[in-house]
Order: structure tokens, then sequence, then C-alpha cells
């Protein structure tokens, strides 16, 4: 039973690491505390139920157009809107992001109201056994897939070209421009992949539970959770920080009930801030 | 004989300011007679948010800490009233004086994990803390859980009551927030949030400092609760320690201007005329209105409309003096 549990937690910890994935990338990249990062999370289930439900799209195309146009979204967002308070101080882009955010989560309250709301498929109810413990089909394809994009951007970053031109935006932006580098259109991509990751950390949240208009503030906190245990920027320790978060929160629901699930995250947060301010992993753009 | 408004090397004295401040709070507070009952209960929720965004004014515009745990600071106070008023039988003053000592302890506490860090890790630390007590008060039933708690009536003060203590603890922030703007506290907290290295090269103590700047809001914020609690007597944690509080403080101060004393007040009284009479019962408008708001202002006025209202006025005035 117990070895459920934990198994169970380490694959919701991919879920966890889809949606830690892009706020690591901004905060290590740009510098920037992306308060909309959550908020990108449920726009990005709400786009694809929105698609499927106007469009005969199957909802694999329907979640993909979701990512892609969350993504299109933060390239905007960070071009024409962002970059430019980036320069002018941190604390711009914070309220502003926070603004976005509340823009984002009232949107969508007027379309669709504020109950929770989840993406019916075959996979939200489906369960596996797997070495002869059960584990729910939609924990076991997040996980996955976030294992593959975790693999995939570490790679990006530490071995092309254009994850070498990331890395010197991220440790220097004047010099990185003065040598060559476009750092805004840089910014700009970068926020992008970070929103659609968001979008598809948003869409596995729909298949597995329910996202409602309110939730991305409990999402934001998780990933902020995750980064803060697996070090800012730090790709694979923001993996393991989110298996790890996984891992103590469906022990913690188990043993004391469902309703401290959310508490758990925030303690564990205060914890490793207060305890090992660095995340156990270090801080190191991969 | 004139009278001494400047220090002799030229700054403002701050007394006349004091004066001023507590000569407007003398008027509010003789107007309580002359009031209705709607008057009294609309003015006391503007001049409690008035502590809020003052407290958060203080925090962020001075100390440079943008705070996302308001609702933790007036939460927690609210609850503290209505614990002890229903379960001690303590009468008004005690309840009041423990509000915001609570608020300074959790500032206390909270400081131990987020102010040794950047700014940033600050800001999700009190977001976080305010959701950890909502969800701790959900599973809590001692302190009513989901339904909530009220305090008891018989115990509480009436509408003009409340209305005076509001104005007295309106006086006290929008003091407090002109006190750090002119005092050699403020100078050195400014000092702090434009350049740490170089303040404690000069040999402040920034830490202190900081940990100084975000006691008193949370000091602030805790009567600023307790306030609250007594005035809505009734109330759960959906509201009391939802994010609400945070976003109407920050929107306040970003409106009308961070880190000037005048912006909050400016801010409170067109986000709470914007948000109450305008858009009273469209939540989820009222919301994108306010993130709209928040956005455009940081993109074109990060300054906020008190400080381009009085820089405009005085463009004006310069131009009248040479036309004339």
């Amino acid at each position: 039973m117990s070895a459920a549990v934990v198994l169970n937690g380490i694959l919701l910890g991919g879920l966890y690491g889809m949606s830690a994935m892009g706020l690591s990338l901004v905060f290590g990249v740009l510098r920037l505390v992306n308060m909309a990062h959550g908020a990108m999370l449920v726009l990005g289930a709400y786009l694809a139920v929105l698609i499927t439900a106007g469009t005969p799209l199957p909802l694999p195309v329907a979640g993909a157009c979701a990512v892609l146009l969350a993504g299109g979204l933060g390239y905007v967002l960070q071009r024409h809107l962002l970059t430019a308070m980036l320069v002018r101080g941190a604390n711009g882009p914070l309220v502003a992001t926070f603004g976005l955010s509340l823009i984002a989560s009232g949107l969508v309250a007027l379309r669709f109201g504020s109950d929770p709301v989840s993406i019916p498929t075959a996979l939200g109810t489906a369960g596996w056994s797997l070495w002869g413990l059960d584990v729910r089909a939609a924990y076991a394809v997040s996980f996955a897939l976030a294992g593959v994009v975790a693999v995939a951007l570490h790679l990006t970053l530490s071995r092309t070209r254009l994850g070498a031109a990331v890395r010197a935006a991220a440790a220097d932006p004047r010099t990185a421009d003065l040598i060559g580098i476009d750092v805004r259109t840089l910014y700009a991509l970068v926020f992008a992949v970070a929103s659609a990751l968001a979008a598809l950390a948003g869409l596995l949240v729909g298949v597995a539970f329910s996202v409602s208009p309110q939730s991305g503030t409990s999402y934001l906190l998780i990933a902020m959770a995750v980064v803060v245990l697996g070090g800012i920027g730090n790709v694979l320790g923001t993996f393991a920080g989110a298996i790890l978060l996984g891992v103590v929160q469906t022990l913690a629901a188990a043993q004391f009930g469902g309703g401290y699930r959310d508490l758990v995250v925030y303690i564990l947060f205060f914890v490793v801030l207060a305890v090992l301010p660095r995340g156990l992993f270090g801080r190191r753009l991969t | 004989m004139t009278i001494p408004l400047r220090t002799p090397d030229g700054r403002w004295r701050l007394w006349p300011g004091l004066a001023l401040i507590a000569a407007l709070a003398a008027g509010a507070a003789a107007a309580s007679g002359a009031l209705g009952r709607y008057e009294l209960n609309v003015l006391t929720t503007m001049l409690c948010y008035l502590v809020l965004a003052q407290a958060w004014n203080i925090l962020a515009g001075y100390g440079g800490l943008i705070s996302l745990g308001v609702s933790a600071f007036a939460g927690g106070g609210a609850y503290c009233v209505a614990l002890l008023a229903s379960h001690t039988g303590a009468g008004l003053p005690l309840t009041l004086g423990a509000a915001p000592l609570l608020g300074a302890l959790a500032a206390l506490a909270l400081s131990v994990p987020l102010l040794r860090l950047r700014g940033d890790y600050f800001t999700i630390g009190t977001l976080a803390a305010a959701l950890a007590l909502q969800a701790w008060v959900y599973n809590w039933d001692f302190a009513g859980g989901s339904v909530g708690l009220s305090v008891p009536i018989a115990r509480s003060p009436d509408l003009a009551q409340t209305y005076l203590l509001a104005c007295g603890a309106a006086t006290l922030a929008v003091g407090a927030a002109y006190w750090t703007a002119y005092s050699t506290f403020g100078m050195r907290l400014r000092a702090v949030r434009d350049n740490e290295e170089a303040a404690a090269g000069l040999g402040v103590p920034t830490v202190r400092y900081r940990l100084a700047a975000f006691v008193l809001c949370g000091a602030l914020s805790g009567l600023a609760g307790g306030l609250i609690a007594y005035q809505q007597i009734a109330f759960e944690p959906g509201g009391m320690l939802g994010p609400g509080w945070s976003i109407n403080a920050l929107l306040m101060c970003v409106v009308g201007g961070v880190g000037t004393v005048a912006g909050p007040v400016v801010g409170t009284l067109v986000v709470y005329y914007l948000l109450t009479t305008l858009l009273a019962g469209y939540d989820a408008v009222s919301l994108v209105v306010e993130g709209l708001l928040l956005v455009l202002i940081v993109r074109f006025a990060p300054q906020g409309i008190w400080p381009l209202a009085t820089r405009y006025a005085g463009t004006l005035l310069v131009r009248m003096r040479r036309t004339a």
C-alpha cells in the first residue's frame, strides 16, 4: 500500500516538475519572478477545453494548439511588455506579471464561471499496474512527458549554440548583447518556451485533476517550492526537487488527510528557505 | 517671529506634517455625528484599506520589499480579535492591542526564512505564508474551520465607535508613513532599498532596517485586521484570509504612487470608488480591471498618479508664472 503511495508520489512529482520547469527557466535566465506562471498553466487547460468544444479537433491536436497559443502569447508579452520593464528594475515586472495573472483568472472566470473544470479523456480515470502496484495512468504519462522535456531542455541548454547563447544572456545580458546575441529576442523566446511548458503542465493537470480560475496561485506556489528545492535555473535539479515534493505531499496526504495537501507544500517551502536557501542541488544554469 | 519649519540644514521638520495629519484626523472624527449608517460603514472600510495600503507602502515603497501576504497579517489580526473576544471575554483595548502585536510577531517569525534572501523570495514567501495560514485555518476547527468566526456583538463597538477607531488607526498609519518618508530611519531604509552594498558600507545594518519595516508593516496590518473584524462581526476564511487584501493594498499603492505619503491615500480613494461602487457584484470583471490597471500603471506611469499629478501641476505653475 505504502509502496504504491510512494510510486504515485514520484509520478505526481513528474507533473510538478513540468509545472516548475518554465518558472525555473525564466527565473534563472531573465531574473524575473513570473507571478503569472500559475495563471498561464490554468489558461493552457482552459484553452484546450475551449478548442475541443469549439472545433472538431481531437484532444491531442487541441492540446498542441493550446500549448502553441500559450507560447505565442508568452513571446508577445515578453517582447512588447516585460523586457522594457526588466531594464528599469526588478519590481516592475513582478507587479506587472501579478497584474497579468489577475487578468487571466478574471477572463477565465468570466467565460467559464468559477467552478472547477476537467478535461474529459479516458486517460484521466484509467489506472495501470506497474510492478504489481496500482498507479494512475495520467500520472505515469505526465512523468514520462516531463522526463523527456527535462532531458531535452537540459541538452538544449548545455549542448547547443542556442543554449550557449541563453546561458550567456543569463550570466551577463550586457556583454551578451555586445558580442552579438539578440538578448531581447532570446528573452522572448525563453519566456515563450516557459509559457508553452506551463500550458502543457496545465493540460496534464486538467486531465489528472481539474482546474479552476483560482487554482493558478496554488500551482504557482507548488512550482515555486519546487524551484526553491531544486535550485534556480537548474533543470535536472528542478525535476529532482519536484519528485521529492510529490512524494512528501502524497505521503502527508495519506497520513493526515487530503486537507493538508497544500499546507505541506508551504511548510516545506519555508523549511527549505530557512535551512537550505540555495536549494538541495545548488544554483547553476545546467 | 517665523516658525522654524525647516532644520538648519534645509530639510523639512517632521512636526508640521504630523500636525496636519492629526488635524485632518480630528476633523474626520468630529464629523462622525453627522454621518449616517451607510456613510460610516463605507468610510470605516475605506480607512481600514488606507491603513493596509500605508503599511504596504512603508514596506514596499521605502523598504523595496513587495509583500503578497497582507491577508496573513490582516486576517491574523482579525482572527486574534475574534478568538480573544469570544473565548477569554477580553475587552476592546486588550483585543485591539493584541492584534498589532500578533502582526509584529508574525513578521518577526517570517523574517527568519525570508529576509536573508533576495527580494523575490520575500514576495513569494509572503504569498506562501498567506496561503498557508488560510489552508491551516480551513482545517482548524477551534477557529471555526471553513465556516468562520464571529465577534460577540455585545462586546463590539458600535458603528460610530468603530469609525473613530479607524480614524485613529489611519492617523497612526499615515503618520508612520510620513515619519518613514522624512526621518533618518526612512532615509536609511531607502538607502538599503536602492543600494544594499553601499548602505552596508556606510554602516547601516541592512537586515535590521528591513526587519523594522517588515515588523511595522505587520503591526499596522494586524491592527487594521482587528478593526475589520469588529466591523464585519462575522467572517469566514475564504474572504478574510484570501488574496483580496493583498491585491487591494498593492493596487492602491501602485495606482496612487508607491513610496509617497499622499499616493496611497489617493490610490485608496480611486481604487475603492472604482471597485466598490462601479464594479460591485462583478467579481470577475473587477479582477480583470484590477489586473489591467496594474499592468498599465507599471508600464506607462510606474511612479503612480500622485507624483505624476504633482509634477504636472508644478510644470503648469512654472509656465503660468513665466507667462504672467
